[in-house]
């Protein structure tokens, strides 16, 4: 083995040194590199590495989620999970990016199922068909989304904010920064008739020190940030937009009880391409069911204002179709205008 | 009050300093080193990829450790920037400008060193800001309100113009289009689409790291093809050109003092303030300088003190972080991320519930500046030995791991096809005498500027008085239309002079 | 006859003009608002403007005040290295990070005149090796080393 290889680096003698160590070095390389085994095509599932898609860019709080659960994925599976990020679009880009992949289970979606419903409607041009292109594996947690306002202020309730609305006219102002918060604020105003203008913020954090200034009168946010805000004191919730009450905060009241029907419940999923074979996708709901079922998860998924929610694949796809239809329904009530 | 800050550093330090913490401290600073090197991988991109190693570490190790990956990621992109003229992120374009220049008149290792050295002293005066005045300097960022970050933008926006050592007009028409540039995307008031064509890529607007590696970094490599010979730059190896000269030293340090007061200042603010920290110190020194000619030729205060800068700002923008609960960009959302992966809810809780956390997290700051200065000044000499790597087989590696830091932050085709078009855009550009960094900036601030700006005209229903009612936007503006008097009035006074002598 | 005095001037406000004329062109269907509440299309619409009389400004120094000459250009490396990068872009998700490394190299040896094929393949495998197992093995990147993915 040796001797033709001392040969070849005979011949390349005339070659200066720096190219002949090269020379020796990748050959060594290529050798070792080809008895790696290439995308072997195995028989049972899992048997490649595993891949969980998040649609944020890595550090956001939809990557600590995605990671949580690669991280209580790798011993389960004794497989190597990796979390890709395909972030832009609102989610479309990573959504195509499942749709298109094989079904073979290697590449799990990991999102707010209630937002893949949610862009259907929010773009004129969805770039796929999300009933018919993606499949709910299991379902992960349920979350609302919550009416904050400054803890300096005096209102305790939705009917103390409404009235004191009511007074200010056009001149209330409320904070959003997110498709479900718009429409919150919209049906808000819809039921109670106030007109307070909408301030549009990239994030929650963003409209926080006009919040605490006394600018923004109210704000409609995602759990994470508004929870967090009133651990600090600095903010106080005043009601979710879940029909019912969360066991995170069980003392919250929701916006239904405070005279504000709704019901604007995001749910998190694992999801898989349509047309995986159902061994594949009764795994994968196996274990993700297996990691939201332990006190563990609870409490994590409880700090991200949210609770653990177990589905089966076919309760979960149910759920999914609903979501869709609905968001037709919410995207008309706020008056969105479909982007595209 | 001395009294308890003594004791809290005193606490952290005893808990950072154990003989484990002060290992992880070194290997972060380390691994973060030798990836933050490669050009094209920037802060965030190492950050990225070396977080899932900090999991498996008891919550204060791991944010030690990520400290040090941190500072390390940001050395090494300053490397990087002097010795390719590949920045890695936004600060690091500054450096690019004279650090460059020096290495290639020989003096890379002074550039390096100076940074380094700058750094170091401006991450001590950060964590002393941290630990002795943290909470009330996180009570000045809340004031701030939309009019206020207009106005700062619109200072930062004018400091561009200055950085240019060009024609001013053309530096002027850069920032325009890089503000126009910024804008593609969806937008924030209105939920509707700029400048997309249609393209689901562009959606959240042109990402930033194509947008610089390619208008900087592949542009570099291109200009480094087209000379008749590819580039040499002299290298010396003795050992007192590796280093600082006497006259290094005191023509920079009045600059690392004014960088470290800029950047300590300037990184508390949440969106674009760190980015504005080196910028800001660059076109501070270029104004202060006796003869600015120098800078872009290889300026030591050009890399003194934006360096220094950029790191009292990396220090101080953990305030937010760690007094409220807010990163203030995106680096700081990853090490948010990672306290929340660790069980640490980010925020006051932290302070008072987990002293022992929060005041070893500040000592580990401490401590990660001090290993990046023990760490990098021996492996001065090594980088500047790599320079002297054939350019032949440096710029496909460089080319390489450029295209792998953009595609491994999105993995999506669209961002290196965005990377070749911005690549192709700042090469003509350069050809018609326009320089990139003023659309950088523009960049970055533009839509930062129109949001902060349409969103104050609906808080104030219409009333543009609020711009000037509101103390800290008065007073910034007052700071823009005093810069502008300065870029304008020389040009009337050379002129008048030019008239004067026909 | 207007005469050309600075070319790389003419140049720069033939650039800011055009992108000045696109960006009203392409503005054109967003809302423009009032001062006082600004649709999206205001900034654009403003900015487009302001570029394109940057562009007339810098032009008319063009051909009025004298300027350095455009530097010739030569075609070949960026040629070569725009294909290099628009390779590895579109091939990286199907043939894997280890080809495209190699092909990456060998294009970008071809923008130097002076290129030899067989230095830059060894070149191309070593980085290929390199940056497979440092990225995709060492630190579990998402880039996929391998064809067949």
């Amino acid at each position: 083995m040796s001797a033709p290889l001392g040969n070849y680096l005979q011949r390349r003698k005339h070659m200066k040194p720096a190219s002949k160590w090269l020379w020796c070095c990748t050959s060594v390389a290529i050798a070792a590199a080809l008895m790696v085994p290439a995308g072997a095509r195995a028989q049972s599932y899992p048997s490649q590495d595993i891949r969980l898609i998040c649609a944020f860019p890595p550090g956001s709080g939809a990557d600590v989620l995605v990671r949580y659960f690669a991280e209580k994925l790798r011993p389960i599976t004794n497989r190597t999970v990796i979390v890709e990020n395909k972030a832009g679009a609102g989610g479309n880009i990573a959504t195509e990016y499942v749709a298109r992949a094989k079904p073979d289970g290697y590449t799990i979606y990991v999102h707010a199922a209630t937002a893949v419903a949610a862009n259907q409607h929010l773009f004129k041009k969805p770039p796929v068909d999300a009933a018919k292109a993606i499949q709910i594996a299991a379902s992960i947690n349920r979350q609302p989304f919550m009416l904050v306002v400054d803890a300096k202020s005096p209102y305790r309730t939705v009917a103390d904010l409404t009235a004191a609305m009511k007074q200010k006219g056009d001149k209330a102002t409320y904070a959003t920064a997110a498709p479900t918060g718009v429409i919150m604020g919209e049906i808000y105003k819809n039921v109670t008739g106030i007109t307070a203008v909408e301030v549009s913020y990239k994030t929650a954090p963003d409209s926080l020190n006009e919040m605490l200034g006394g600018k923004i009168d109210y704000g409609m946010h995602d759990p994470v940030f508004s929870l967090a805000q009133q651990r600090e004191g600095r903010l106080r919730v005043l009601a979710v937009s879940t029909a019912m009450r969360l066991q995170a905060n069980p003392d919250t009241p929701t916006m239904t009880e405070s005279g504000v029907p709704m019901d604007l419940t995001g749910w998190w999923a694992a999801m898989l391409p349509a047309g995986t074979p159902k061994p594949v996708i009764d795994k994968v709901n196996q274990w993700f069911s297996e990691i939201v079922r332990t006190d563990e998860t609870r409490t994590f998924l409880n700090s991200f204002g949210g609770d653990p929610f177990v589905n089966s694949p076919e309760a979960g796809q149910e759920l999914f179709l609903k979501a869709i239809k609905d968001w037709g329904d919410f995207v008309r009530i706020a008056k969105i205008v479909p982007q595209g | 009050m001395e009294f308890d800050l003594f004791h809290n550093l005193a606490t952290g330090f005893g808990a950072a300093l154990s003989l484990k913490n002060v290992g992880f401290a070194l290997i972060g600073c380390l691994l973060g080193t030798l990836i933050g090197v490669l050009p094209g991988i920037g802060p965030i991109p190492t950050i990225a990829m070396l977080l899932p190693i900090t999991f498996g570490l008891e919550p204060l190790s791991s944010l030690i450790m990520l400290a040090g990956i941190y500072y390390g990621a940001q050395y090494g992109g300053s490397t990087t920037s002097i010795l390719v003229n590949i920045p890695g992120e936004a600060g690091s374009i500054v450096t690019c400008l004279d650090g460059h220049q020096m290495a290639r008149q020989g003096r890379a290792g002074a550039a390096l060193g100076v940074a380094a050295l700058g750094s170091f002293f401006a991450g001590c005066v950060g964590t002393i800001f941290i630990a002795a005045f943290g909470p009330p300097l996180a009570a000045i960022a809340q004031e701030f309100n939309s009019p206020d970050y207009f106005s700062l933008m619109v200072l930062g926006l004018v400091t561009a113009v200055i950085l240019a050592h060009g024609s001013v007009i053309k530096a002027v028409g850069m920032v325009l289009v890089g503000l126009l540039f910024g804008l593609v995307g969806t937008d924030v008031n209105s939920g509707l689409t700029r400048y997309t064509f249609g393209v689901s890529d562009l959606w959240d607007g042109i990402d930033f790291l194509p947008l610089v590696i390619g208008m900087f970094g592949i542009v570099e490599v291109i200009r480094n093809l087209e000379q008749a010979t590819l580039p040499r730059p002299q290298f010396s190896a003795k050992i007192k050109d590796l280093w600082p000269s006497m006259k290094d030293f005191r023509d920079s340090w009045r600059a690392v003092l004014r960088g470290t007061g800029l950047g300590s200042i300037l990184g508390i603010l949440p969106g674009g303030g760190a980015v504005l920290a080196a910028f800001a110190s660059y076109t501070l020194e270029k104004k202060l300088a006796k003869d600015p000619s120098r800078f872009g030729r290889g300026a030591i205060e050009g890399v003194a003190g934006p360096e220094s800068a950029n790191n009292a700002a990396a220090q101080t923008s953990f305030i937010p972080l760690l007094t409220l609960g807010l990163p203030s960009n995106a680096i700081m959302a990853l090490m948010m991320g990672a306290m929340i992966i660790q069980g640490i809810q980010p925020g006051s809780a932290v302070m008072t519930k987990r002293p022992d956390l929060f005041w070893g997290m500040v000592a580990s700051m401490w401590i990660g500046n001090l290993m990046l200065l023990v760490i990098n000044l021996p492996l001065i000499g090594l980088w500047v030995r790599l320079l002297s790597v054939p350019y032949r087989l440096l710029y496909p590696a460089i080319l390489l791991f450029c295209v792998i830091g953009i595609y491994s932050t999105n993995t999506n085709t669209a961002q290196l096809v965005l990377c070749a078009v911005f690549a192709v855009f700042g090469y003509v550009m350069l050809r018609f005498g326009c320089e990139p960094a003023p659309l950088v900036l523009g960049f970055i601030l533009g839509p930062l500027m129109e949001e902060n700006l349409r969103r104050s005209l609906v808080i104030s229903r219409g009333d543009p008085m609020v711009f000037f009612e509101r103390p800290i936007s008065a007073v910034l503006l007052a700071a823009t239309v005093a810069l502008i008097a300065l870029i304008v009035l020389p040009q009337f006074r050379k002129t008048r002079e030019e008239a004067f002598q026909e | 006859m207007l005469r050309v005095k600075s070319p790389q001037d003419l140049g720069a406000g033939l650039v800011f003009v055009l992108i000045g004329l696109a960006g009203l062109y392409f503005g054109s269907d967003l809302a423009f608002g009032t001062a006082a509440r600004m649709g999206p299309g205001y900034f654009p619409i403003l900015l487009s403007a302001m570029i394109a009389a940057v562009g007339l400004i810098v032009g008319l120094r063009g051909v009025t005040i004298d300027g350095p000459p455009i530097e010739p250009v030569q075609l070949r490396p960026i040629v070569f290295i725009i294909a290099a990068i628009l390779i590895f872009g579109f091939l990286i998700e199907s043939i894997g990070l280890a080809l495209t490394a190699i092909l990456l190299t060998v294009f970008a040896g071809y923008a130097r005149r002076d290129v030899k094929l067989s230095e830059t393949i060894v070149l191309g495998v070593a980085l290929a090796a390199f940056t497979v197992v440092v990225f995709v093995y060492v630190l579990g990147q998402p880039l996929p080393a391998w064809w067949g993915r």
